[in-house]
C-alpha cells in the first residue's frame, strides 16, 4: 500500500513540476511561486485537521497509534507552514518591497507555525509518556480551535495580500491542482513514514525497559 | 462532595494562601511595572506617542501576570498532592477547574487595580471611557485565565514549566491581542481611532469577537480539564 503511495507521489510531483516549469508557466516569473505557496498552505490545514481528529480521539480511546499520527502530523504540518511562509516571504519581498507586513494572510500563516512549533516544544517537555500524549492532545485540539478566531481576527488589518488569483490558460489550472495533490500525497506518505518511526521506536523502548 | 461546597473550599483555601504568603500578586506587579518603565523609556526617543501603545503595554502586562499566576495556583498543589487528593475525596474535576480560574480571575483583577494607574501615569493616558474600558479588560481576562488555568495545570509535572506555560499562553492569547488593543485605544483616544485603523468595524464587533472567543474557551478548557488532572 505505502510503494502504491509513494509511485503515485512520485508520479503526482514530477508531472506537475514538469507542467509548473513548462506550458504551465505564469508571467512574470516570480508568480510561479504560487505553485509552491499555495498548496503547502491548503494542506496545512488539512493536516492540522488530522491532528485535531487525532488528538480527540486518543483522549477517548488512549489508542497510541493516534498519538502518533497527530505527532507526525504536525511535524509535516509545521514544515509545510515553514515554506509557506518562506515563500511567502520571498514573494513579499519581490512583490511588495518587504519581508513581511502585518496583513491577515501573513498573520495567520506565523500564528499557524506558532501555534504548531509549540505543540513540538510542548512535547520535548514532559518525561513521562502518557502525561506528554495527553497534554500534546489538549493543547492540540486548544490551537485548532484557536485557528478561526486567528483569522478573523487577522481581518480587523489592512490587507495587502492579494484575494484570489486567477489563471489564464488550463494548463496552468492543471498545473496548480497537480500540485495541490502532489502536496497532499507526499504529505500523507510522509506522516505514515514518520508515525511508523514512532511506533516502532516506542516499541524499542519498551522492550528495553 | 456538593460541587458548590468544594469550589467554594478551594477558593477560599487559594485566597487565603495568597494573602498570607504574599508571594504572587508582588512578583507580577514589579514585573508588570517594569515592562511597562522599559516600554515608557523605548519610546521616549521615537516619534511614536505613548498613548497610542498604552494598551498594547496593559495587555503584555497582564498576559504576563496571568502567567505567574496560574502557575503558582497549581504549584503548590502539585508539591503536596493535593489534586489527587482532591480527586479521591470525590471533587469533581469541573468544579477544581471553576475553583482555580475563579482564584486566578481575583488575583489577576487585584493586579489591575494597581497596574492600570501606573499605566495611565507613566504613558500619560488621556480621559478614559470607564465603563467600555473595564468591559473589554474583563472580558479579556476571562478569556486569558480561561486558558491559563488549563495550562496551569498542565505543565506542572514539565521540565521549565513556567517556560512552556508562557509560550503557550502567548501564543494561544495572540488573537485576542488585536480587538483587545483596538478596543481600548478606542476608550483611550475615542477620537483617533478611525485614522490609526481604518478598516476595523466598530467597538461593539470587538466586544462580541471577545466575548465570543471567552464562551468558547471556557466551555472547551471546562471539558478538558479532566483530561489534565486524571491519568
Amino acid at each position: 500500500m505505502r510503494k502504491i503511495l509513494t509511485a503515485i507521489t512520485l508520479i503526482l510531483i514530477l508531472v506537475s513540476g514538469i507542467l509548473s516549469f513548462t506550458i504551465g508557466q505564469v508571467t512574470p516569473l516570480h508568480r510561479n511561486i504560487i505553485y509552491v505557496h499555495v498548496p503547502p498552505a491548503i494542506v496545512a490545514m488539512l493536516v492540522f485537521t488530522l491532528v485535531f481528529i487525532c488528538s480527540i480521539g486518543y483522549l477517548i480511546t488512549k489508542r497510541p497509534l493516534l498519538d502518533y499520527i497527530a505527532h507526525a502530523a504536525v511535524e509535516i504540518g509545521l514544515v509545510l507552514t515553514i515554506i509557506l511562509n518562506a515563500t511567502g516571504m520571498i514573494f513579499a519581498k519581490i512583490d511588495w518591497a518587504v519581508w513581511w507586513t502585518p496583513s491577515p494572510r501573513l498573520v495567520s500563516a506565523a500564528a499557524l507555525f506558532f501555534l504548531y512549533a509549540v505543540y513540538l516544544l510542548l512535547r520535548s517537555s514532559f518525561d513521562n509518556t502518557s502525561k506528554r500524549r495527553q497534554i500534546a492532545a489538549v493543547y492540540a485540539i486548544l490551537a485548532y480551535i484557536n485557528v478561526p478566531f486567528v483569522f478573523i481576527s487577522a481581518r480587523l488589518l489592512r490587507d495587502i495580500h492579494r484575494p484570489s488569483y486567477s489563471f489564464e490558460t488550463s494548463w496552468q489550472s492543471l498545473a496548480f491542482f497537480l500540485s495541490i495533490l502532489a502536496t497532499l500525497a507526499l504529505s500523507a506518505l510522509l506522516i505514515w513514514i514518520r508515525a511508523e518511526i514512532a511506533a516502532t521506536s516506542d516499541k524499542l523502548l519498551e522492550k528495553r525497559s | 462532595m456538593n460541587s458548590f461546597r468544594a469550589i467554594k473550599a478551594i477558593l477560599l483555601k487559594d485566597i487565603r494562601y495568597e494573602l498570607h504568603g504574599k508571594q504572587t500578586l508582588p512578583s507580577a506587579l514589579i514585573m508588570a511595572a517594569l515592562i511597562s518603565w522599559i516600554f515608557r523609556l523605548a519610546l521616549a526617543q521615537t516619534q511614536t506617542s505613548a498613548q497610542t501603545v498604552a494598551a498594547a503595554v496593559l495587555l503584555v502586562g497582564i498576559l504576563l501576570a496571568v502567567v505567574l499566576t496560574s502557575e503558582k495556583l497549581f504549584a503548590m498543589e502539585q508539591q503536596n498532592g493535593c489534586i489527587d487528593a482532591l480527586l479521591m475525596a470525590g471533587v469533581d474535576p469541573s468544579s477544581i477547574y471553576i475553583a482555580k480560574l475563579i482564584a486566578n480571575l481575583i488575583l489577576l483583577m487585584a493586579f489591575q487595580i494597581v497596574i492600570i494607574p501606573v499605566i495611565v501615569v507613566l504613558f500619560d493616558v488621556g480621559p478614559i471611557l470607564w465603563p467600555r474600558f473595564l468591559l473589554t479588560v474583563i472580558l479579556f481576562d476571562i478569556g486569558i485565565t480561561a486558558i491559563a488555568t488549563l495550562l496551569g495545570a498542565a505543565v506542572q509535572t514539565a521540565r521549565s514549566a513556567s517556560g512552556i506555560l508562557t509560550i503557550m499562553i502567548l501564543t494561544i492569547a495572540a488573537p485576542l491581542m488585536l480587538p483587545a488593543v483596538f478596543a481600548i485605544t478606542s476608550t483611550m483616544q475615542p477620537n483617533q481611532i478611525e485614522q490609526t485603523l481604518p478598516l476595523i468595524t466598530d467597538f461593539r464587533t470587538a466586544l462580541v469577537f471577545l466575548a465570543s472567543f471567552d464562551i468558547i474557551y471556557l466551555t472547551a478548557c471546562w471539558l478538558l480539564f479532566d483530561f489534565i488532572v486524571s491519568e
